[in-house]
Parts: structure tokens; sequence; C-alpha cells
């Protein structure tokens, strides 16, 4: 089932005296309980996309609709605020709150129902990535990399929306915890029915998807098969 | 509401701007608090001037400005006085005394009046340095002035110029009955061997009745007035202290050969006001609906000036300094928080992208600085106010007791060169302590609060304005 529809998206900006095309008339629809990656070389376009799904940015030309709706006629701030979230590479998580309290925050943005009270319920979902309470409770500032991207997935997933977004989430991992950040994103898909979209130059991440999808020329082509490259 | 948690957790996070912002806060406050303090105290210090000045203004006739008019060939010299356009006429007098504002007025006339019979009193210059002169038997006519008064009390008796030592002011059934009852000085009523209940013969000075009318001693008084030898010696002796009777405004008919008429020109009227508050009120309107080109209406303005210079001084001062240092705070403040706001791009940019809404994150940022700004400005009630007082120790006023001489002048009837006179008003004012006195003043403290308030959310908003009209990929490709 359709979750999110890109009808004839167009982006592109003015370099020098050329306008330089980077997302080209791109039509795709995503489906709820499926994880997709989107790779593609440096510069092709991919984190601009994954802004304009996220609403991050206005698409120039064509529409996103979610569930059917235009995002522009939701409102980009209530579309980014209850119907999706983000995972940045470099976690964008606030400095001076706790990881609990990074993720309590968005439960007090979104507009979603989340079960009471919410620091019982972020503790739960931290505790589910690996984060204890003990290192719930510390500063953000005292986390490891990998620890703070599980914070942002908590913080992502706390707001109980089905469609997740991520931009290069293993960029800055080992290995190790590149496979357990894999594995978090698979499980929100097939048992959460959400829908993952992940951008990523990683061929670990795109051989676990389960759509894997090029950006080329501004439009996405689904890979088959094992190659990636 | 997390946003304000949200504000909270930054200002213990990040203590040092925490502190910086506080310590800045609580400068500006300080000096403002101080300033304004003593602004507000100096005003209540002039309140208090005024008030232990009193609440009367005398109108009477500008003959300062006559006679300048008259040399200068403005006017002429037989001009008619009460044909001057501002002068004190019944008709002006009347309008002014209808204010709400004024509590009583004493409408004063001066009438020459003869009987040659009574002996009366000469000025004669001694080389003392009091410079009073003493009484001497009249050698020609004996010319007399009565004087009029309204009130219950006359004013030369309330503002202590002269003191009833026997007897009574005229009562009421006398007054509605217009009783020729008369107050006579004590030089004057011992030169002529007179005491309470004999009666004074008088007849007007330039009447075309000659006729005496009997007037009936109620009372005995002392001028406490004293001359200055120079203007003595120029008075007419009618119009020395000694030689002046009171009677009752209502009893002047009796004397008077032409009724008394709107027109007629008063020597002048004490108007005693409900509070020294409405003392410039009174004078607006005087003058918008009296032209007074050769009136003159003065709340012993001269004391006033004298005793309130240095405090005024002291109010512009702090006054000024309250708006410079507002201004200049509003100014640094403005950059800190700018600055601020603007290495807090990445964590704008953040918040937009997790769908908080502009006007929760400028909600936090002013949440931040104004609980700072509320402990500083809270603790400089209590600081500012000290150094106010510091400020205020080094001018004030010393204790004194003041007297000054209203040199006014005062008209009669008839040729203003000979009948205008210096109105000796001899007002004593004791100034016990007029050292401003610098307290916790709910409307400073308001008026500290909701400046630095406002400062502080305006400081805000500029800048986080700016930076949220961006996009969050905007914002965060910026300072990525």
């Amino acid at each position: 089932m359709s979750i999110l529809s890109l009808k004839n998206v167009s982006y592109g900006y003015i370099d020098g005296n050329k306008k330089r095309t980077i997302i080209n008339d791109l039509s795709y629809d995503f489906e709820v309980g499926k994880f997709y990656t989107i790779f593609g070389p440096s510069g092709s376009g991919k984190t601009t996309l994954l802004s304009l799904i996220g609403a991050l940015e206005k698409t120039q030309e064509g529409a996103i609709l979610f569930d059917g709706q235009s995002i522009e006629s939701i409102g980009l701030s209530k579309y980014r605020r209850n119907h999706q979230s983000i995972v940045f590479q470099q976690f964008n998580l606030l400095p001076y709150l706790s990881a609990l309290d990074n993720v309590i925050n968005v439960m007090n943005i979104t507009n979603n129902p989340i079960p009471k009270p919410y620091k019982e319920t972020a503790l739960k979902l931290l505790n589910q990535l690996g984060i204890v309470e003990s290192k719930a409770v510390r500063s953000i500032q005292k986390l490891s990399g990998g620890e703070q991207q599980r914070v942002a997935i908590a913080r992502a997933l706390a707001t109980n929306v089905k469609l997740i977004l991520a931009d290069e989430p293993t960029g800055n991992l080992d290995t190790d915890t590149e496979r357990e950040i894999i594995s978090i994103f698979k499980n929100l898909a097939h048992e959460y029915q959400c829908c993952v979209i992940v951008v990523s130059h990683s061929q670990e991440v795109a051989k676990e998807s389960d759509i894997s999808l090029r950006l080329t020329n501004g439009k996405l082509v689904e890979i088959k098969g094992e190659n990636h490259e | 509401m997390y946003f304000v948690t949200r504000a909270l957790e930054y200002i213990k996070k990040q203590k040092a701007r925490s502190i910086l912002l506080f310590v800045l806060f609580f400068i500006i406050a300080n000096i403002a608090m101080a300033g304004l303090s003593v602004y507000r105290a100096s005003e209540v210090a002039k309140q208090n001037i005024r008030s232990e000045i009193g609440a009367s203004v005398i109108y009477s006739i500008d003959s300062v400005k006559i006679a300048t008019d008259v040399k200068s060939g403005l006017i002429q010299y037989e001009t008619d006085p009460s044909t001057l356009v501002g002068v004190p006429l019944l008709k002006n007098v009347q309008l002014l005394m209808n204010q709400d504002y004024v509590k009583s007025v004493d409408m004063i006339i001066h009438l020459e009046v003869v009987n040659e019979m009574l002996e009366q009193y000469i000025y004669i210059p001694t080389t003392t340095s009091t410079g009073q002169g003493k009484a001497v038997p009249a050698t020609d006519s004996g010319d007399f002035s009565l004087k009029t008064y309204s009130s219950p009390i006359p004013t030369d008796f309330s503002n202590n110029n002269a003191t009833l030592i026997e007897g009574r002011f005229a009562n009421e059934t006398e007054i509605s009955g217009a009783s020729n009852v008369i107050i006579v000085e004590k030089t004057f009523a011992e030169n002529n061997q007179l005491k309470l209940g004999d009666n004074v013969e008088l007849t007007e000075f330039n009447g075309t009745d000659s006729s005496l009318v009997s007037f009936s001693i109620i009372g005995i008084y002392t001028s406490n007035i004293v001359l200055d030898d120079r203007v003595a010696r120029t008075m007419s002796p009618a119009l020395l202290p000694q030689n002046q009777f009171f009677i009752h405004l209502d009893a002047i008919e009796n004397i008077m050969s032409t009724p008394i008429s709107d027109d007629l020109l008063l020597a002048g009227a004490v108007f005693e006001l409900k509070d020294p508050t409405y003392i410039s009120t009174f004078k607006n309107f005087a003058a918008e609906e009296i032209n007074l080109k050769y009136g003159l209406l003065d709340a012993n303005d001269a004391l006033y000036n004298q005793l309130s210079g240095p405090i005024d001084s002291l109010g512009d001062l702090s006054g000024m300094m309250v708006i410079i240092v507002m201004i200049a705070g509003a100014l640094i403040l403005g950059l800190i928080t700018a600055l601020t706001v603007n290495q807090r791009k990445y964590e704008i940019g953040m918040l937009l992208a997790i769908g908080e809404s502009k006007i929760k994150i400028i909600s936090q940022f002013i949440v931040e600085v104004a609980v700072i700004a509320v402990i500083a400005f809270g603790l400089s009630v209590f600081t500012g106010v000290q150094a106010g007082k510091m400020i205020s120790q080094s001018v004030s006023v010393q204790p004194t007791t003041t007297s000054i001489s209203n040199t006014g002048t005062q008209g009669g009837r008839g040729n203003p060169s000979r009948f205008t006179q210096p109105v000796v008003s001899n007002t004593t004012v004791n100034i016990e302590d007029t050292k401003i006195s610098v307290e916790l003043d709910g409307l400073s403290i308001l008026i500290l609060l909701g400046s630095g308030l406002l400062i502080s959310v305006v400081s805000v908003i500029i800048p986080a304005l700016y930076v949220t009209r961006y996009n969050p990929k905007q914002i965060l490709n910026n300072i990525g």
C-alpha cells in the first residue's frame, strides 16, 4: 500500500549561468512495510531528494503526496511534526538535553497520541534500542557516536509515525554498529509496518534493504539482484 | 509548554552564557534602578516642597510690565489700570474661583480712607539693622487704607503676615449682613487709644460723599511684615501695615461712593487650591481663559525654584542616566542575544526539522532571557535603591528655614503709579529635611521590569525571526 508518492517532482539550482537539475520529473511510490535504500554517486541529489520527502524544503515542480494528500496542503511544519521522522547523519540531537529529554522533547512536539507517562515510554524505547536508563539520563555529549545514533532513531520512533527517513545513518559508525542499526531499520519496516527510506553509500545497507533505488540523472531506478555498484 | 523545560535546561547547561547575561542584566538594571529611584524620589521631593510652600496662588497686577510699557510709550501714564488686559478684575477672579480645584479665594481691595482726627503711623528710617521705623503723631491728614477679605480668615493672617492678638474676625451674621466691623493694627489702636468695641469713623479718600461711616472694632492685630528701608520710604504712609484696617468684602460698599461692578479692579486675589499639584493646571487654565498681559499669577514660584533647583538638576541627571542606560543596555543586549541566536542556528534548524513551530522556538529563547532578566532585575531592586541612596546623598538640600518676601505688586483704585504698592507677603517655609528619600517605589520597579523585559523580548525576537525565515535545510546546510 502506497504511503508516499512522488508525482513528477523536479528540483534544481542555478550554478553560475547554468541551471543544474538535480531531480528531474521524478515519480515513484513508496509502500509501508518496506525498507528502501537510495544510493548513487556523490552530488547525485540523494540528500536533496530526502530533504524534499522530509519537507525540509519545497519542491520546485510536481507534488509529494502523503496518504494521497499533498504535503503542502497538510502544511510542511505539521507534516514534519506528525507524519514523518528523519534520522540525520550528524544525529542532530539537542546538546543541552539528555538522551531521555531529547526523546521526550519530540513527544511533546508531535500531535500524535503517545502513551503516557512520556518518561516511561521514552525509557522503554531507548532500552529497546540498547540505551539503558543510566545512559539515557546522561548528557547527549557523553554518549558514543553509535549510542547517539540509537538515541536519534529512538527520537524518530517516539513520534509514532509510519514514514521514517534516514540520511547516511551509518556514515559515522563502525561496521558492527552499522549492522545493528540496519537491523533496527529492517525491524521497523517489517514488524512495525513502517516505510523506511534510507539514503546511503553503504553496500551493506543496500544489500539488506527490500528495494534498492539508484538516483541517476534525477530519476529513481530500481536495482535488481546483488549489484549495487 | 515543553519549550519552557528546554529553556530551563539550556540555562542550566550553558552556565557561562547564563552568568554573563545575568551580570550584564544586573549591571544595567542597577544603574537604571538607581537612576529611576532617584528620579522618582526627586519628583516626590519636589511635590513635598510644593506642599510645604502651600497651595496658594496670588493673582495681582503686573506693575513692572505696566511701568515698562508706560516707559516705552505703549500705554499712557494716565491709563486707568482697570482697563488693562489681564489685571485682576472682579469678573476675572470670579471666573477662576469657580474651578473645582479651588478651595477658597480671598479677594483683596485696597481703598484709601481718611479721618483727620485719627493719628497716622509715619515711617522714619533708622540706621538699625532691622530697618524698623517708629510711630510719630500725624502732622497732616489721617490717611489710611482698608483691606478687604472674602475668606473666613484673611490671607494675611493665614500666611502669618499678621497675627490677631485680641478679638476675632467677622462672623457669619456680620458677613451676611455686611456689618460695619473692622480689625485694626495694635500701634494704631495704642496711638489713638482705641480698644475692642470702640468705633472708628472713616470716609473714602476720593469719594464724592464726605460723610463719615462708623466701623466697630472687633479685632486688634500686629503686623509681622518687616519692611525694607528703601521700600518703606517710597510707600504711601496710608499703605504701611500699621495704617491698614481689615473689613469684610461685603462691607466695602458701605463706604464706597460707587457700587461694586464686575469690572472692579482688585488689589489682588489669593486662591487657595485643594492641592499643590493643581497649581500648574490652575495657571494654565487662567492663561487660556484670561490673557494675563498685565496680570500675574504667583505661587511662590521664586521660593519653589530656589528650593527645588538642586533636586531638579538631580532629577534631570538621573532621568537622562536612565534613558542612556536603557538605550545602551538595549543595544548591548540586542548584540549579545543576536550573537547567541546566530550561534544557535543549528538548534533552530534541527527543531524546525522535527516539526517544532517557530513561535515555540522563539518563546523558548524569550523564556531563557526573561528568567535571567527577572532574577537580575529582582536583585537590582534592592541593590539599585542602595546605589540611588549613595547618589542622592551627594546632592541634597540642607535643612533650612527660608523666608522670602514676595515682591509682587498690588494695584489699587485709580492711577497705577500712585496705588501700586509692593505686596509684602512674608512667606516663611520651614524646610526641615528635603533630602531625597530614595525608597522602594512600586512604579519604578514596574517601569524597570516592564522596559527590561520589553528590551529582552525585542532583542530576542528580531534575530530569531531573521533565522527562522529560512527553511530547515537552508539553516542546517549553512551550519554544515
